[in-house]
């Protein structure tokens, strides 16, 4: 998988040598310090959202008049309280499961759509894929933050559709990505093998050309979600994204900037957050498409 | 030259089409767009009324073909709260978003082209950490997060900078250096990486062969030539690179088309919600178009077939 080599058998690798793969990633992985630092902090980030009702000092939820828009350092509550006195630590470890699940969620979405338009697209040629791409044209002449907050505001506030809406946002960067690949890739000796034993459609795709683009789609994937976690902080900023009481990132971004010029720890600390776990999850795609597919450094 | 121009001009009307559909769509991917702008308190006879008066009684392709046959005519819906054409509004907002997407766009490019050109000829120096680091972080933060960060130092705590609205330089000065970190962060790393590529190519090898000093053949050979790609980024994705001018005239309060969607949205004024939408993916689609036919002009060795 690593090397991209067209294999006759394509996805036919047999458990062992992914497991080496695996392992080559691994001992890749721990001499990039850059990558390295990536890997941590996301799985930091993914402990804390996984285990955020063990880790967070206090339910996030939890108002307490008395004790609102207390300052970082305040004796249980090391970043301070919140204008309602929720303590904004364990919202910040609460809504780290928010980002995590509907970036991944969204992305996996608009991968799977944009890899199967591509894929589409690239193998049939002609017609079919004249009709995709437009639709990718349309697609790519809006300023998708603003598609998005229309859709948003039309659906109304939820997950499901937070992650359909951002999922949308995205399949037209795999759907380009894989066409061109297919489009190279269905020239090649192994396709045309597949070919001539009978095989046509879906299975050629499936199980030839697949497994060679598999390594592009991951890195763009990885970035993919790092800008989709931007763009939900910024849809939950304007309102436009969970019901208000979830905590999230984003909606806490919102209050504290109602409360800039008296208590600036409400808007500070989610911008933290969101940077660091963007920030991991761009230096690991660095690192992904530096192992995987070194060809894409000139274009993301 | 000429049949590329019409095929490109043929594509560049069925994505404008494409767009208008989409538009206008997505007041239809709830249900019914009455149901969107009428307040809970109205009574039924009052939501009726108010359904046959904008015609969302009729078939949805009823309403889109009156739609599109405005949009062709240069009337794209008039406004429920302001009462004015849509248009009108969204052209006097246009000044105000250009002016600010344009300032930043222009900083990106004046940091961005040195900074990547320095990075790639003085390859890990401290120079090339300095400004990859920047740029990794200038990808990563949320603009609208710094935006707010500017303001608590710079206008609140400090008072260098108004906090909100427009007027001279002073009123651009933070909402541009925000809404630019992205694009910044891009350019930087787009042009670095190209010109390292270039620097690879053997008209470089040949002109320092020949006895160029160092810089020329980086400023003339290198730059102009790791330009296009970083241009051909620039134009394409204008809509991605500016999408944070519309949370970014939020945070600022930044008198744009921005702003005028998001208030649009919480008035529940969604023929100004579409009409914006429309505008603003026509402006793109052109963009896009006259960017695709500069390259022949930018680049000779391009000729179109």
């Amino acid at each position: 998988m690593v090397e991209r080599e067209p294999s006759w058998q394509g996805a036919s690798e047999s458990q062992a040598e992914s497991r080496s793969g695996r392992k080559r990633l691994w001992r890749l992985l721990r001499r990039s310090p850059l990558g390295l630092t990536g890997a941590i902090i996301l799985a930091a980030v993914f402990v804390m959202a996984v285990f955020a009702p063990l880790l967070a000092p206090h339910n996030p939820s939890l108002i307490n008049i008395l004790d609102r828009l207390k300052p970082p350092g305040t004796p249980g509550h090391p970043l301070g309280t919140d204008n309602l006195g929720q303590d904004i630590l364990s919202r910040l470890i609460f809504g780290s499961r928010v980002s995590l699940t509907v970036g991944i969620s969204a992305v996996a979405l608009g991968g799977i759509v944009g890899v199967a338009a591509g894929l589409v697209a690239g193998y049939y040629g002609g017609w079919v894929d004249d009709v995709i791409m437009r639709i990718v044209d349309i697609w790519l002449a809006f300023p998708a933050i603003l598609l998005a907050i229309a859709a948003m505001a039309v659906l109304g506030a939820g997950l499901l559709n937070l992650i359909l809406v951002l999922g949308m946002l995205s399949w037209t960067g795999y759907a380009r990505l894989v066409r061109g690949e297919v489009l190279s890739l269905r020239e090649k000796e192994f396709i045309e093998a597949a070919r001539a034993t009978g095989a046509r459609g879906w299975p050629v795709m499936t199980k030839h050309v697949l497994p060679n683009i598999i390594a592009p789609v991951i890195v763009v994937a990885s970035f993919a979600v790092a800008s989709t976690i931007l763009t939900e902080a910024a849809l939950e900023f304007l309102g436009l994204g969970l019901p208000p009481a979830v905590p999230t990132w984003g909606s806490m971004l919102a209050t504290g900037r109602e409360y800039l010029s008296s208590a600036w720890w409400l808007a500070a600390f989610p911008g933290i957050a969101i940077m660091i776990t963007v920030l991991g999850i761009n230096l690991l795609g660095d690192w992904l498409r530096d192992v995987l597919d070194p060809r894409l450094r000139g274009s993301l | 030259m000429g049949h590329y121009l019409l095929r490109r001009f043929v594509q560049a009307i069925i994505v404008l089409w494409g767009a208008t559909v989409l538009a206008f769509g997505v007041m239809f991917v709830g249900g019914n767009p009455t149901m969107l702008m009428v307040s809970p308190n109205w009574t039924k006879s009052e939501v009726l009324a108010f359904q046959t008066e904008m015609g969302f009684n009729k078939p949805w392709w009823q309403q889109y073909l009156h739609f599109l046959a405005g949009v062709l005519h240069g009337n794209f819906g008039v406004s429920l709260m302001q009462q004015q054409p849509v248009l009108q509004l969204v052209l006097q907002r246009m000044p105000a978003t250009a002016e600010l997407a344009g300032a930043a766009l222009l900083i990106a490019i004046i940091l961005a082209l040195p900074a990547g050109v320095l990075s790639a000829s003085r390859r890990n120096s401290g120079i090339d950490v300095f400004s990859s680091v920047g740029a990794l972080f200038g990808q990563s933060i949320p603009s609208f997060w710094l935006g707010l960060m500017l303001l608590l130092v710079f206008s609140v705590d400090l008072g260098w900078f108004p906090v909100q609205g427009m007027g001279g330089i002073s009123h651009l000065v933070l909402p541009a250096v925000t809404l630019c970190t992205f694009p910044l962060a891009l350019f930087t790393r787009l042009t670095r990486s190209s010109v390292l590529e270039v620097l690879a190519q053997d008209y470089i090898k040949t002109a320092r062969a020949k006895g160029l000093s160092s810089r020329v053949v980086l400023y003339k050979h290198a730059l102009r030539n790791a330009f296009i790609p970083v241009m051909t980024v620039i134009g394409l994705n204008l809509g991605f690179l500016l999408g944070g001018v519309v949370v970014i005239e939020q945070v600022f309060d930044w008198p744009g088309v921005g702003l005028l969607a998001l208030n649009a949205i919480e008035e529940k004024d969604f023929p100004l919600v579409v009409g914006v939408v429309t505008v603003a993916a026509i402006v793109f689609v052109t963009v896009n178009l006259v960017v695709d036919l500069l390259y022949g002009v930018l680049d000779p060795r391009i000729h179109y077939a």
